[in-house]
């Protein structure tokens, strides 16, 4: 059976149809991503240069700023984490507090001598140009810090 | 014209073609489960308020508990093997294709979708449907049978082809569809996007690439990519009209991935090393290679 023709027509044509499928979510008024079928929603917005970023950041004990890679923050990948983040800053004080001392206990356990610099954990809020910032003007626009927390151990 | 597309759908290939296929792309899988269980396994670690199901997973009414996860991966790593041996391909095959669907859809239903794993779910789905264990599998040895020269080795490689190019046909139409669609060509929107994905990993603290900055203000080399980038992948079904344009288009995919891959620091494993191209090749030419010639001894060879 698997050897005719008729076979091979008729799973060509049912694949044919579920490739051509994202034509249907594409007409829908509410635009659903899915998987494996997908119709790119990413490419069709624009990214405004003005973006506001929630991050933890660490600082040594001079006040000079650390970055804290993604790793000890969060778990998964990039924008799985920078959710993680976001839900947090939403959530308020408390998950905000959460986050920052979670944070504080990873860089506690880790052996990197510039993590084990890092003296106080901040959760920020700020707003940065992202043409400015690859131009070399790293300074936010504006920023707010929602959260502190030192991290025990922290050599000067 | 009926019978010239029948004709064109159904040209007879050669079993091993089918079967190498299976092969290259099986690696790939069994690698996947072999070598990424812990990233497979990820959504254990997930907070339930992630879980966003999407496509087969929105049949679930939350996430499956977290101790089903490493046996399901155990399991669609045995089918992998399997899958890619050949061995009972007419059970292991199909059951792998839709163990690859649920484990991959399942991960992808915790907030972000990884776009480039979709082509080789479908890949896999079409090459378990269709006879890629009748060469190179346990199952043709066991047999003491080959397949020869036949239609039904042809098709599912045309199936696989036309999965691929309607990919980036969508993501080159989704492009233009958009509410930016006039400002794409312009590169402008390439530009701001690719920025806006350096700032967050950047800030954030993930890995991102520092090509960016020093290419940020030749603004004509977005536009030669917005541009190359449109036509590769709308021109895409172009690829399907035949052998010579395809291996073109595919070289040019392959490039663009690439230039991806050091601008923004994005990898696309399946497309990256080729993977996602290779059924456009007559694969069973590396049969020709001395090397393998003495590995699989003369009477392997295959003719077109």
């Amino acid at each position: 059976m698997i050897r005719t023709r008729r076979y091979g027509l008729c799973v060509s044509v049912i694949v044919m149809i579920a490739v051509l499928s994202p034509v249907y979510m594409m007409a829908q008024r509410e635009l659903v991503d899915s998987f494996p079928l997908s119709f790119y929603p990413m490419f069709r917005g624009l990214r405004p240069d003005r973006a506001r970023i929630n991050y933890v950041t660490g600082y040594d004990r001079d006040g000079v700023e650390i970055p804290i890679p993604l790793e000890y923050v969060t778990s998964g990948s990039m924008n799985l984490g920078r959710r993680q983040i976001n839900r947090a800053v939403a959530k308020g004080a408390k998950a905000q507090t959460d986050l920052c001392r979670r944070t504080a206990v990873r860089l506690r356990k880790s052996s990197s001598p510039t993590m084990r610099r890092i003296f106080e954990v901040r959760v920020v809020s700020a707003e940065f140009y992202a043409s400015r910032y690859l131009r070399g003007d790293r300074t936010p626009m504006s920023s707010r810090v929602l959260a502190s927390c030192r991290v025990r151990g922290g050599r000067p | 014209m009926k019978k010239r597309l029948a004709d064109f759908w159904f040209e007879p290939a050669p079993a091993a073609r089918l079967a190498i296929l299976r092969l290259i792309i099986g690696a790939f899988a069994v690698n996947l489960f072999l070598g990424n269980r812990i990233k497979l396994l990820a959504p254990m670690r997930f907070p339930e308020s992630m879980f966003e199901p999407v496509g087969v997973i929105r049949l679930l009414s939350g996430p499956m508990p977290a101790q089903l996860l490493p046996p399901l991966v155990t399991i669609a790593t045995i089918f992998a093997v399997a899958f890619w041996l050949g061995l009972f391909f007419r059970f292991t095959g199909p059951v792998f294709a839709a163990l690859l669907w649920w484990i991959l859809t399942y991960r992808n239903s915790w907030s972000m979708i990884f776009h480039y794993e979709n082509v080789l779910v479908l890949h896999v789905l079409v090459l378990a449907l269709a006879p890629s264990a009748d060469d190179f599998s346990v199952d043709a040895l066991r047999r003491r049978a080959r397949g020869g020269n036949a239609e039904c080795y042809g098709w599912p490689i045309k199936l696989m082809n036309l999965i691929t190019v309607g990919t980036y046909a969508f993501a080159g139409f989704a492009k233009l569809t958009g509410p930016t669609w006039k400002e794409w060509p312009t590169g402008e929107v390439v530009r701001a996007w690719i920025a806006h994905d350096q700032l967050r990993k950047t800030v954030l603290g993930s890995h991102s690439s520092d090509v960016i900055v020093a290419i940020y203000d030749q603004k004509w080399m977005f536009f030669v990519f917005a541009v190359g980038t449109l036509i590769l992948e709308c021109g895409a079904p172009i690829a399907l009209v035949n052998r010579r344009i395809s291996r073109v288009w595919a070289a040019g995919a392959f490039l663009m991935h690439w230039c991806i891959y050091f601008i923004m620091a994005i990898i696309f494993p399946y497309h990256m090393f080729g993977f996602i191209f290779v059924p456009f090749f007559r694969v069973e030419k590396i049969l020709e290679w001395r090397p393998l010639r003495w590995i699989v001894g003369p009477q392997n060879q295959v003719s077109d």
